[in-house]
């Protein structure tokens, strides 16, 4: 396996000391201006842990996981290929509570180890990313009812048409098309969301420190909650 | 599930009296392992099904640790008309995960009954419970010493024996078909009575596990793809280290080579030459391990032979890729290579790869993994080829006769182009069949990809009944269909067998569209 570990100190760069005491921060291009946002959270059941970022290697470097990045989570997990041993290694730490961005591939060892693990999962999106549309499938619970609102935030500063269907027994569906801000500002909206979930505060502003990938083809993102 | 603040209700059960069953349940498992709210069940609403996951909800999750909680369990059932779907791992990603045939039922999730009772190194023999993952055998042969070796399918370290031999899965080694090397059951009835199938049925026995038969009339067929009782211990008999292992790959350029192939080799296989599942994988299957679709297009539709080409160039891949393995002594070995090497060189066509000439190709790894029954998880790279999250195995089975392959292929091809998705399949040549795996990958956050998908299956099952083949597995939304398939008799026995064994219906309605309390039969 191609296992690579990347533990965040805190404030270890100036950019990101910066985010942490001036919501208001100069972008370097401003299309990026667009990804701050303010967002609304509120406590939940959600047991607080710190947070483990998890992308495979393709996304590292994605709006989501600079979002991530910028919050500070305790550690920064990137997959190597269909990563089971580095993902059943995140449930039998039992420390952190896990957020981040992978493949169909990985999501499916993924969730199967939550059921192996009795772990909770508070946010499961799939999302497809085409040339002019996205279209994303999301189940969410309670506590992180936040983060579909700011999913659709951000797919409203996104030039391309999407369409999100919620999972589960009151499935809603909303479509809609935007005016071109950032090509996937809606994942970094997403992330920020999911990263502050039963926080109860969180007005952290993200910051983009270098220039974001392109998120291709087909994601997953999650929150879970670690037994 | 909770339905804002409301559970998902069994069919015809008061909400009253499930929550007095959730309180049994509580009581005899722990409140642990009853789990109710949202984010605890959402690990089991992952589908890759193309219908919404709210068809599929659970009234809730139970596990259990001990034949007397299912002993327990299943008498709560009875008590207030719950419906109870079991599963071992719940991986069989593709066939339906871990959901149940239809809303509203609770899952008895078998992941903690997972004692290995007995290996014996000697008679090469197991005795499992149902949560025993692939891994966890294969951690414990290494740790005890034993030379012996596991036949998973591809999901591998994550599945486990009882779970894939019940649904009749198969593998790739040459204990491919599971249920053929399976010996002796302890099932836990509806009525609560604990079954020992053959040699288990008598007192102070030690063949349970040795001698499949027992006597008179042989139950543990009627165990498997079925709702007739919950297993909670399985015999299965593993192989022995052999002292020489030989993987090899063989290449073929064009689409019709198929049917020559398998000509071919079937006599190899019949023949125990080449005495594993021999597996004949199309373009598209042996790209997944190192290719997304998305790398050559974003286009929505099924994927042009020029990219099809593009890709066979650019990552030396056949149209058809032949894999087999050699197993045995060094001096057997040598004489069955000769065997094939001469076929080949009969045949005039075709590449030869052995370990040497693969190097570190991800995909050569994968197979020879498979064949030697190591724990690999490339084949999830099939879930990345469209990406979307939508998979159903499509998989009727057919003769080993060349004439079949290139038949089904075409009609296959045909009827998922059709609708926009891609041929990716490949054939398990098992001696005198052949079981014709293809994966139907769709995207399912696209709603009208979801449609799309959903329709061609149902056609793919229409149009290859028509031509007399059918399916030996399907996922929870086909169930019904396909048991129509298989003729109003076999119904009817199904149907007879599950009002004798579980005249309340609680084990699994649905299960291989089996359903007294639905069933017009």
């Amino acid at each position: 396996m191609d296992v690579k570990r990347r533990l965040l100190l805190k404030g270890m760069t100036s950019t990101a000391a910066v985010s942490m005491v001036a919501p208001h921060v100069a972008f370097a291009d401003p299309i990026e201006r667009a990804l701050v946002t303010l967002r609304e959270t509120s406590a939940g059941d959600l047991v607080q842990k710190p947070i483990a970022a998890v992308a495979i290697e393709s996304f590292k470097n994605s709006v989501f996981m600079q979002a991530i990045c910028a919050a500070h989570p305790a550690e920064e997990i990137i997959l190597g290929g269909v990563d089971f041993s580095t993902l059943s290694e995140l449930f039998t730490q039992k420390e952190n509570n896990l957020v981040g961005i992978i493949d169909h591939a990985n999501a499916a060892v993924l969730v199967q180890l939550c059921r192996h693990y009795n772990a909770k999962i508070h946010w499961l999106g799939q999302h497809a990313i085409y040339n002019h549309s996205t279209s994303h499938n999301v189940f969410k619970s309670g506590d992180s009812s936040s983060c579909h609102a700011s999913l659709l935030e951000g797919l409203s500063a996104c030039e391309a048409s999407h369409a999100v269907r919620e999972q589960g027994l009151n499935s809603t569906k909303i479509s809609g098309k935007a005016t071109a801000v950032h090509p996937q500002a809606w994942a970094g909206h997403l992330a920020l969301a999911l990263h502050d979930v039963g926080k109860g505060t969180a007005n952290t502003p993200l910051v983009l420190n270098q220039p974001s990938q392109l998120i291709s083809g087909s994601a997953v993102t999650f929150l879970i909650e670690t037994c | 599930m909770e339905n804002n603040g409301k559970t998902v209700l069994p069919r015809k059960v008061t909400e009253a009296n499930f929550n007095k069953a959730v309180g049994k349940f509580r009581e005899l498992l722990g409140e642990e392992n009853v789990l109710l709210k949202n984010e605890q069940i959402a690990p089991y609403m992952k589908v890759m099904m193309p219908r919404p996951e709210a068809e599929f909800a659970p009234s809730a999750v139970i596990s259990a640790t001990t034949v007397e909680h299912v002993q327990e369990i299943v008498r709560v059932c009875n008590e207030f008309k719950i419906p109870v779907w079991t599963v071992s791992t719940g991986n069989n990603f593709g066939y339906g995960t871990a959901a149940p045939h239809h809303a509203g039922q609770v899952i008895l999730d078998l992941k903690r009954m997972n004692k290995i009772i007995e290996v014996d190194p000697e008679l090469c023999t197991a005795l499992i419970e149902p949560g025993v993952t692939y891994q966890q055998l294969v951690d414990y042969l290494k740790e005890k010493g034993y030379k012996l070796w596991v036949d998973p399918p591809a999901p591998s370290a994550i599945v486990g024996p009882v779970g894939n031999t019940l649904d009749r899965g198969v593998g790739y080694t040459p204990y491919a078909e599971h249920f053929m090397v399976q010996c002796g059951m302890e099932v836990v009835l509806a009525n609560g009575t604990v079954l020992r199938t053959g040699m288990g049925g008598v007192a102070g026995s030690n063949t349970w596990q040795v001698f499949k038969w027992g006597y008179g009339p042989y139950l543990d067929g009627i165990f498997t793809q079925s709702n007739y009782g919950i297993v909670t211990k399985m015999g299965l008999w593993l192989m022995p280290e052999p002292p020489v292992y030989k993987p090899f790959c063989i290449k073929f350029k064009n689409d019709d080579d198929v049917g020559e192939l398998v000509d071919a080799f079937r006599p190899l296989s019949i023949n125990n030459i080449i005495p594993n599942g021999v597996v004949l994988a199309g373009t598209l299957y042996e790209a997944s391990a190192t290719v997304k679709r998305s790398d050559y297009t974003t286009e929505k539709g099924a994927t042009s032979k020029a990219i099809i080409q593009k890709i066979r160039d650019e990552h030396k891949i056949g149209a058809w890729n032949m894999y087999g393995a050699l197993y045995g002594t060094a001096e057997q070995v040598a004489v069955n290579w000769k065997i094939v090497l001469d076929l080949v060189k009969h045949l005039g066509k075709g590449e030869i790869v052995t370990e040497k000439e693969a190097g570190n190709d991800p995909a050569f790894k994968y197979r020879a993994d498979l064949m030697r029954g190591n724990m690999t998880m490339t084949e999830f790279g099939l879930y990345n080829w469209r990406g979307g999250g939508g998979s159903m195995w499509f998989a009727p089975v057919s003769q080993a006769n060349g004439s079949e392959t290139l038949n089904q292929v075409n009609l296959a091809t045909r009827i998922l182009n059709k609708y926009g998705l891609d041929y990716v399949g490949e054939f398990i040549v098992t001696q005198r069949c052949m079981h014709h795996i293809i994966d139907v990958l769709y995207d399912r956050t696209d709603e009208e990809e979801m449609h799309r998908a959903h329709d061609c299956f149902a056609e793919l099952l229409d149009e290859f009944e028509k031509a007399g083949y059918g399916v030996y597995r399907v996922n929870n939304v086909y169930m019904d269909r396909v048991a129509k398939a298989f003729g109003k008799a076999q119904q009817e026995i199904n149907h007879t067998l599950k009002r004798a064994l579980d005249p309340n219906g609680i084990l699994a309605p649905g299960k291989s569209g089996i359903d007294i309390n639905r069933a017009a039969i």
